[in-house]
């Protein structure tokens, strides 16, 4: 028992004084650990020997049940908690009864549609306001101390909690960077940027939907090509969409123009493939964010660099980081949740209509779709960065 | 130490140069191969002067770098080696068996992990032929490693495969020797050395597509849902479900309450070998019955149990549940290191203790921890001079929550955290996991209602 000692301040003597602790402490790595034992124990007897349909974070209990067994289900939820001697908020606020609509984690859960096979899930509001005012003031400001760094985590890793997707822990990554930067409160490019994504990212966030497709499997294929010493098919974007069925519901082929290729950097770089391939994800995303929306999505990429800035969030130049953060609100607002992988070469059904070959979609009757508006959306998002930073700088 | 010479060209080096290797374990041995001999694919660089655009060096200078292929030997030797102690290489793809490590629960319920980190979703190739036959027959190939044949290759006839000819995006993946236990496997007529060959043969863009269908996605919500609790939900909208569920509850708690009457003898002995602040903390406990309930519905960790009688170690290793994920988290340094630490340092955090700043706070934390006292669940205030000579003092202090300060015991700063080791990694139940709950419940409610809440 040596180590359960704590030091707590007397405001009336104006010094410290030792208490020995004889429960578990909040604040210990163990307890943690026995705390979650404990209540993944009952959570287990609830799900096994009741069949009821609950979850359980840390004491935080969310049950669910058909309407005609809700009294059941209430009963039982109580009568377990009694059998075993548990303590069990009966009455008081935290008390709550059964409803259609109800807060739980922070989040709102919508069953009225259930019977229907959907089921909403919704940030409260005011709170996600709130911190959206927070983050555009130090970014007015343009810089932070360490400790308004810290706060700031903590509410941005609350909110988080409730948050789908992923989006919240690229920000927050950078936030802490920052908070543990001591030489200087000012705030980096990458801070400003990921403060910046956060407050979108709130903006943006639309009720998570859950419906009976919603692990129906989309994948999107994509390529491009880099050949600055051809004539007339430089640089080459293409996609296929595959449903869940397998079939092959479009595809795009498009060889970008000079202009355009220059916003990717070609006046500057050696080669520009890494942002053409980046650009094909983006763009195949963008023009068929309709088809893919609240479904499960696999995003095949054959070049390395893309699919990792993609995973990680982080464009490792203005250019990728301008289509990232293009890629990341496609991801918000579709409610879209991506996985990001790599496919050789050789395997990539792509690759044909990167280089311009499409006979094989013509023979299949698989749709083209249209890309210049969707590729034009995307290209001016590109120039208003370029000139942005032509103006910082 | 032991050691053992290789001549560099036998590795792909341009000159037959010598190098010694002092190792400590007996699998480095077969790094010692030597040069096969100068022929038409063999053949040696000069050495002595060389020249070059910016003047003259020596041709040493060129061979200070190990070969592209002895490197891969000495990579080959350290992972057979780790492959007897239980290493296993990292998957070519991702399982089709649901798979319930830490790593992919975390891809499914927050972020994607690197791509280092994570198999992929299909393997990049669809086989690996494998092709023997003598080095200057193998050498003909027409891509260096690592590259792909722009177009089929027909394998020559010397040579042994399991296929006649590569197609066009074959990829070559190694080149190495094959052994007898005395040396070189050598082919019989020719008396050369025999090597191997492997080419990773990709999968046709149909091929692929359909593999990848197959795989699912990663992220997919069913893999969240345990199958226990998939039990349970389906027993919810079952055909009988409807009728026989509140049965099989009532029938139940009938048996265990009955049950709860018989224990109470037993759990007067539990509580009376405890000491006395544990038996108050515990007072209303039924513990012999969360026991035999645990024992009855086979549940993996009946050891919570015991942890809630014997009261939670602050310190040292957590030994694996069996109901979280493995994930080790090694000790950052060892509960002795703790108790050996300066007084000082061990008094360190009681020093540093002082107000807040804020006297809500401060008289919140004060009053809080006088009502543990009560509850039996602290004694205090104590005389320094009363502590154990190893106690170690953490700070207490309040944090401000929405409608609520919460005590928190700062256990990190005083240093007791660091000694705590784990093997698992709880993962409490998230937004996502109801999402996936939910989602398992509208598959199989055919058009029920549905109503939820919450409770803390």
């Amino acid at each position: 028992m040596s180590f359960a000692f704590v030091a707590v301040y007397n405001p009336d003597k104006a010094r410290a004084e030792v208490f020995q602790l004889l429960a578990a402490p909040f604040g210990a790595t163990r307890s943690v650990y026995s705390f979650l034992r404990l209540s993944n124990a009952v959570w287990y007897i609830g799900v096994k020997a009741l069949n009821l349909i609950w979850s359980c974070f840390f004491d935080d209990y969310v049950v669910f049940s058909r309407d005609e067994h809700v009294n059941n289900a209430e009963q039982s939820v109580s009568l377990l908690f009694k059998l075993l001697g548990w303590k069990f908020a009966e009455e008081g606020d935290k008390a709550d009864t059964f409803c259609r609509e109800f807060g739980a984690l922070g989040i709102r859960i919508i069953l009225d549609e259930a019977d229907k096979g959907l089921v909403k899930f919704t940030n409260t509001e005011k709170r996600s306001t709130e911190l959206i005012n927070t983050i555009n003031a130090f970014l007015g400001k343009g810089s932070m101390t360490t400790l308004e760094a810290q706060k700031l985590r903590g509410r941005m890793q609350f909110m988080d909690g409730q948050l789908f997707g992923r989006l919240g822990k690229l920000c927050m990554r950078e936030v802490t960077n920052h908070a543990c930067d001591l030489k200087t409160s000012k705030l980096s490019t990458r801070t400003y940027d990921a403060l910046k994504r956060f407050s979108i990212f709130l903006e943006h966030a639309e009720p998570r939907h859950i419906h009976l497709s919603t692990d129906d499997v989309w994948h999107i294929y994509t390529d491009a090509c880099y050949e600055p010493t051809s004539c007339d098919w430089k640089c080459g974007l293409g996609g296929v969409l595959v449903g869940p069925n397998g079939k092959q519901a479009a595809y795009v082929s498009v060889a970008l123009s000079n202009e355009q290729m220059e916003l990717l950097g070609s006046e500057t770089k050696k080669t520009i493939i890494f942002e053409a391939e980046l650009l094909a994800l983006v763009l195949a995303f963008s023009i068929w964010r309709e088809y893919i929306a609240a479904f499960s999505l696999i995003c095949f990429v054959d070049n390395n660099s893309a699919r990792d800035v993609a995973i990680s969030g982080n464009g490792r130049n203005i250019t990728a980081n301008c289509l990232i953060e293009f890629l990341l609100k496609l991801e918000m607002s579709s409610c879209t949740t991506p996985w990001y992988a790599r496919i050789p070469t050789p395997s990539n059904i792509a690759d044909e209509p990167s280089r311009g070959e499409i006979q094989r979609f013509i023979d299949f009757n698989v749709p083209g779709t249209s890309v210049q508006d969707g590729l034009q959306e995307i290209m001016l998002a590109l120039a208003e960065n370029t000139v942005m930073r032509g103006s910082i700088h | 130490m032991q050691y053992s010479a290789h001549q560099a060209c036998a590795y792909g080096g341009e000159r037959p140069k010598w190098t010694v290797l002092a190792w400590n374990h007996p699998a480095f041995s077969s790094l010692s191969l030597c040069c096969p001999g100068e022929s038409d694919a063999h053949k040696h660089k000069p050495w002595g002067l060389v020249h070059s655009g910016s003047g003259f060096h020596f041709s040493t200078s060129e061979e200070t770098a190990y070969p592209k292929g002895l490197a891969h030997a000495i990579a080959r030797v350290f992972a057979s080696i780790l492959s007897v102690h239980g290493w296993k290489p990292p998957l070519e793809q991702m399982q089709e068996q649901p798979d319930v490590s830490l790593r992919s629960m975390r891809a499914i319920a927050t972020a994607q992990p690197k791509a280092s980190k994570m198999p992929p979703i299909v393997r990049e190739h669809k086989k690996v032929a494998l092709i023997t036959g003598p080095f200057t027959e193998l050498a003909t190939a027409p891509v260096e490693c690592m590259q792909r044949l722009k177009q089929r290759w027909n394998i020559p006839s010397s040579c042994q495969a399991n296929v006649d000819c590569l197609p066009a995006g074959a990829q070559l993946l190694r080149t190495t020797p094959l052994r007898s236990n005395g040396g070189l496997l050598e082919a019989k007529q020719l008396g050369v050395g025999v090597f191997e060959q492997a080419w990773g043969i990709p999968f046709s863009p149909d091929e692929f597509i359909q593999e990848a269908l197959e795989r699912g996605h990663p992220k997919s919500f069913s893999r969240l849902v345990p199958q226990v609790l998939q039990t349970a939900i389906e027993n919810n909208f079952g055909t009988d479900g409807l009728h026989s569920l509140p049965s099989s509850r009532t029938q139940w708690f009938a048996k265990w309450t009955e049950r709860a009457k018989q224990l109470q003898q037993r759990d007067m002995e539990i509580k009376n070998a405890l000491p006395d602040h544990a038996a108050k903390i515990l007072e209303a406990k039924r513990l012999a019955l969360f026991k035999e309930i645990l024992e009855d519905l086979e549940y993996p960790d009946v050891g919570a149990f015991d942890e809630l009688v014997d009261g939670t170690d602050l310190v040292g290793e957590v030994k694996p549940f069996g109901i979280f994920e493995k994930s080790l988290k090694p000790a950052e340094r060892t509960v002795q290191q703790l108790r050996e630490a300066s007084k000082s340092e061990r008094m360190l955090d009681f020093f540093k203790c002082s107000s807040s700043g804020d006297k809500e706070i401060d008289d919140m934390v004060y009053s809080k921890t006088l009502e543990e006292v009560e509850f039996g669940w602290a004694t205090g205030p104590l005389q320094l001079e009363d502590l154990p000579g190893d106690a170690v003092i953490s700070r207490r202090f309040g944090l401000r929550q929405p409608g609520k300060i919460r005590l928190i015991d700062d256990l990190s700063a005083s240093g007791i955290n660091q000694t705590v080791q784990t093997a698992e990694s709880p993962k409490p139940h998230s937004a996502d996991f109801i999402a996936a709950m939910l989602l398992a419940v509208l598959k199989v409610s055919k058009g029920s209602k549905l109503m939820g809440r919450s409770l803390i």
